[in-house]
């Protein structure tokens, strides 16, 4: 018996993605364009060049309400269990069902960072690792954007989203979470290790219903304390 | 510090390569390091000095690194300069002139690929005057265990990005210390924690490049 009550692919192209420069700067550290030169340079030319380069792919699937509990610090779906941990659990509780998703942009773009890290012009290649890892966040986000419609024809509203990995959820959780979608979903594939092929991909839960709301600060869920991005948020307060 | 050895830290601080390079932009059409050492070596420097000022510019590049002052690209800019100078030394090295303080074999554990914060550690401890045998990422023990066979006074260092790849890094770790218990072992990576390093029996833990590579000048020293 399915568990899934709704699925929708997405794809989109890179020009589609809110991406600009500014993102992805600060996403090295730079804070109110203080890069140094050549970095802006190299950030501008690697936007332009990546639309040939990445095409966003992402599956979001809600599972049916009836199956999903859930408990103080897990989520069940009839009997797959997702041990998430307190918080997010706790982010999820008023929830009436959980949409599981996958995203990647492809393998393109990783493969040229990596040449140029390991060749000859590094920090071209460590911006275009950047710009790629910005373009998983921010495709993520667009096509969780585009659930909204379907959530709002039952009057749901979304939860943020929450990976495992992150927020004491553990990563080798991964297997459960893959064992919802078909094999080479998006061309997506789990390592035994629990590493995501392309690596620029993304997985996770969000929680839909009535009663969740998104909340603005996620950092606060993390327990991550020498995370950059905490470092880099607690400096520019 | 002599003027030579000045001169050649500020130009990998900075990430001068060589003169064709226009960054940083207020050095534009100056020598760089590559230009600096050529020079400095012809008119009878010492490659010691050449490697002090290499030394020196990672050192200061480094620390502002691990104090979110400078970021990624400018660690690697940096490094590119000081490979430009360090090409010029590599004779000095063959001949025994001048000596490295030691050899670091670096790799990133099984099951894992990350590889830009490894190879930023190899940067840095190369910098500060390490021989690097860089064993890519995805390393099993046994291939740690052939490069430390050949290279045994070496200091090893292990990187790991994900939370399921850190029981390889507890068993590389044990691999290295039943085989070689004399040899130092330094781990670092997004998840890791001293307390990891602690409960695994590994030397060091470090957030950043400098704290492994002011590890090893105080345990080499
Ligand atoms: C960018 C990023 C991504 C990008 C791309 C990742 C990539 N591999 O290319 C995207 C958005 C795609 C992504 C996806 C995921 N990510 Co991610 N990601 C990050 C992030 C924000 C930065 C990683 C990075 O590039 N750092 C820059 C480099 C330079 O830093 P570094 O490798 O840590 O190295 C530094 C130090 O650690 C140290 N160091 C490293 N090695 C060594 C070795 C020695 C000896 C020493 C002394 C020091 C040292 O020195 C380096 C320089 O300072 C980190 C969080 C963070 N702030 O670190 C999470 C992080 C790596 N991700 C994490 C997770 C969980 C994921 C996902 C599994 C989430 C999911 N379920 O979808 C996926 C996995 C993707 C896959 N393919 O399987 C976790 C991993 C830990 C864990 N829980 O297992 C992290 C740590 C975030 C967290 N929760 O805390 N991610």
């Amino acid at each position: 018996m399915s568990t899934i009550s709704f699925s929708q692919e997405f794809s989109a192209s890179f020009e589609e993605l809110p991406l600009g420069p500014d993102r992805i700067l600060a996403a090295m550290g730079y804070p109110d364009s203080a890069a140094p030169a050549p970095v802006p340079e190299l950030v501008q030319e690697a936007l332009c060049a990546a639309p040939k380069h990445c095409t966003c792919r992402g599956i979001f699937q809600v599972l049916q309400s009836s199956n999903v509990s859930v408990g103080k610090d897990f989520i069940r779906n009839g009997d797959l269990r997702f041990s998430t941990g307190k918080m997010i659990a706790a982010q999820i509780k008023k929830s009436e069902t959980i949409c599981v998703f996958l995203t990647t942009i492809g393998p393109g773009l990783e493969t040229i960072s990596r040449a140029l890290l390991h060749g000859d012009d590094p920090v071209k290649g460590y911006v275009i690792d950047t710009l790629a890892s910005e373009a998983t966040e921010a495709a993520v986000d667009l096509f969780a954007g585009h659930m909204l419609e379907y959530c709002a024809e039952n009057n749901w509203k979304m939860t943020n989203r929450f990976s495992p990995g992150y927020c004491g959820w553990s990563v080798a959780e991964q297997k459960n979470l893959f064992s919802l979608f078909p094999e080479n979903t998006c061309g997506i594939t789990l390592s035994e290790s629990c590493l995501m092929h392309p690596i620029k991909s993304v997985s996770g839960i969000i929680g839909l219903g009535k009663n969740v709301k998104k909340q603005p600060y996620p950092c606060e869920f993390c327990t991550m304390n020498n995370c950059i991005k905490r470092k880099l948020k607690e400096k520019g307060q | 510090m002599s003027e030579t050895t000045d001169r050649i830290a500020l130009l990998v601080k900075r990430g001068k390569i060589n003169k064709a390079s226009p960054f940083p932009p207020d050095l534009k059409e100056q020598d760089g390091a590559d230009e600096q050492t050529k020079a400095a070596l012809d008119s009878g420097a010492k490659p010691s000095e050449i490697l002090d000022g290499c030394m020196k510019g990672m050192q200061e590049i480094g620390t502002l690194f691990s104090q979110n002052k400078v970021f990624v690209p400018d660690l690697l800019m940096s490094a590119k300069a000081m490979s430009a100078a360090m090409a010029h030394l590599k004779p000095h090295f063959q001949s025994g002139e001048v000596k490295r303080k030691g050899t670091f074999i670096i790799g990133t554990v099984t099951g894992d690929l990350h590889d830009i914060g490894k190879n930023l550690v190899s940067m840095v401890v190369e910098g500060c005057g390490w021989e690097i045998v860089d064993l890519g990422v995805d390393v099993g023990a046994d291939t740690f265990l052939e490069a430390i066979e050949q290279h045994p006074d070496c200091a090893v260092g292990l990187s790991a990005l994900l939370t399921t790849t850190m029981p390889a890094m507890s068993q590389t770790v044990a691999a290295i210390k039943e085989k070689s218990p004399q040899t130092r072992v330094l781990i670092g990576g997004a998840p890791i924690t001293r307390e990891f390093a602690d409960k695994i029996g590994a030397d060091c833990y470090s957030p950043d490049p400098q704290g492994a590579a002011n590890y090893l000048s105080t345990a080499a020293a």
